[in-house]
């Protein structure tokens, strides 16, 4: 996180607190810089849409400041550059997509048309087909259509992959990244889907039990760990507080480290962000 | 705020069928019993006041459905604009209807039906506004289906109480005497007019403060 602090940050999260009985959101500090993808990952449950909905001011956090591009999040001029797409479209299933424009052309001030339709036709989306008659892809591309059809310089996507083929969620990676390439536009993107963000993001953060593990860019994080691979008398010399996290197997165990901890001459290979995420959960539940 | 009221406006097509079908079955009502006194009339407040309380319901449901409340709270505006919004909505929908009644009174009146006065537009525009007042409130806390049944509870519970006191009081005087009948014998002598102004201002200062509750109930609502 510290290595993102000279960079112009399009969200800024301080001692941020939300309770829920028995879960807490704590989030010391989170910067995420200005023209990067940041993919946020966690297991169900882990504070992921509590932390999105924290910044958009969905829900009354219990203390911290949230600032998104240098201004309130509460401020109606700042919510004019956010581009929100939730895991379900929230429009009524009455809706054609010509209705959603009508609605959002009444909402922002930066309502572009023009750049709405080039997406419909892109998306090969009807606009006087009701909503309820679309496919899941088809409702995620609305949803996105409409989410960048104001000219956001920040998209935030609560689990807009899930569920869709890999054929129309490759179409939409492939809309972000086109996004992206304006240096001023940021996407922060929560999603189950690993290979998303290993595909999308430059910066990864892990969130488990309401708290940040790692945020970091996604190819320091790549090189840092390693996947070693060992039998069981290996895994006796291996010191156990470099092990991050095991999986054992009747053979050996495979271990999470960081790379430079790897004991010479043992067989490791570059770790993926699903084997840091689930090593590092299986770790914490066996503590 | 003029695309949440565009988005509320839209949303009615979801109810556009019942609206239609509760119009022509009331104007079919009023038609068959327009000779009567107030009867072509009488049919067309009901109409007016059950479109005016099933909408606001009908749409939040809705809404609530699609988690569209979610989504609006993400919009460049206030939250106090999103629940100004839908209070400006419901007197839309008032407004529709109360233009329905007047458009039902010229047919009626045209076909010989008896013309109704200023309280027949006056009485459904106000119960509806009150009505709204009270339930909209306990949907924005309670969200709509827990509210059905609270809804149903403020308005049953008094209403009882006061039925069982009309009939203590009726069976301590005369069988036949309808009960608060010096009520509104007293109601009827107030001249028309400021009675008409009166009990408006009560319902609009009532609507303006039941808005204020929901700003209140809506700032702290986890979306």
């Amino acid at each position: 996180m510290n290595n993102m602090n000279n960079m112009a940050n399009a969200i800024e999260i301080k001692n941020l607190v939300k309770s829920y009985g028995d879960f807490t959101l704590s989030i010391d500090s989170l910067n995420i810089p200005s023209g990067c993808i940041m993919g946020l990952v966690g297991s169900n449950g882990a504070g992921k849409s509590t932390m999105i909905k924290s910044i958009l001011d969905l829900i009354k956090t219990d203390s911290g400041g949230i600032t998104i591009n240098g201004g309130g999040n509460r401020n109606p001029a700042v919510r004019e550059d956010i581009g929100v797409v939730f895991d379900e479209i929230k429009f009524p299933q009455i809706f054609t997509a010509s209705d959603v424009r009508t609605v959002l052309k009444g909402v922002y001030k930066n309502w572009d048309d023009s750049l709405y339709e080039k997406y419909m036709e892109q998306f090969k989306l009807p606009l006087k087909k009701k909503i309820k008659e679309f496919s899941r892809g088809m409702k995620m591309k609305l949803s996105l259509a409409a989410a960048l059809a104001h000219h956001p310089k920040l998209l935030i996507l609560d689990e807009a992959t899930s569920g869709i083929d890999p054929v129309v969620r490759d179409e939409i990676l492939d809309i972000f990244l086109d996004f992206i390439q304006d240096e001023e536009h940021t996407i922060l993107a929560s999603s189950h889907i690993i290979s998303d963000i290993e595909k999308a993001a430059d910066y990864v953060t892990f969130i488990n039990n309401g708290r940040i593990v790692f945020c970091e860019e996604k190819d320091t994080l790549m090189d840092k760990y390693r996947i070693v691979k060992c039998g069981n008398e290996e895994l006796d010399s291996v010191n156990a507080a470099d092990i991050i996290g095991k999986r054992t197997n009747t053979f050996g165990a495979e271990l999470l480290m960081l790379s430079d901890k790897v004991p010479e001459g043992f067989v490791s290979a570059k770790a993926g962000i699903e084997d840091i995420m689930l090593m590092i959960i299986k770790n914490e539940r066996s503590l | 705020m003029k695309g949440l009221i565009t988005k509320d406006l839209l949303g009615l097509k979801q109810v556009a069928f019942t609206m239609g079908f509760l119009m022509v079955f009331y104007l079919f009502l009023g038609f068959m019993n327009m000779k009567d006194s107030g009867g072509g009339m009488m049919y067309f407040s009901i109409m007016a006041m059950v479109i005016n309380v099933m909408v606001p319901l009908s749409c939040a449901g809705y809404d609530e459905q699609c988690g569209w409340d979610q989504f609006g709270a993400s919009f460049p505006v206030s939250k106090n604009q999103i629940v100004a919004s839908r209070y400006i909505v419901n007197l839309l929908v008032i407004g529709f209807t109360t233009l329905v009644m007047i458009v039902g009174n010229i047919i009626f009146a045209a076909f010989g039906g008896s013309a109704s006065g200023i309280f027949g537009y006056l009485i459904p525009i106000i119960v509806s506004m009150i009505y709204i007042a009270i339930m909209t409130p306990i949907i924005y806390k309670f969200g709509v289906q827990k509210s059905r049944f609270i809804v149903i509870a403020v308005f049953l519970v008094p209403a009882m109480l006061i039925a069982a006191l009309g009939m203590f009081m009726a069976g301590n005087r005369s069988e036949d005497s309808f009960p608060f009948m010096d009520v509104i014998d007293s109601l009827s002598s107030v001249p028309a007019v400021p009675a008409a102004i009166g009990i408006t201002v009560i319902a609009v200062g009532i609507y303006a403060l039941s808005m204020m509750l929901s700003m209140k109930i809506y700032k702290n609502k986890e979306l």
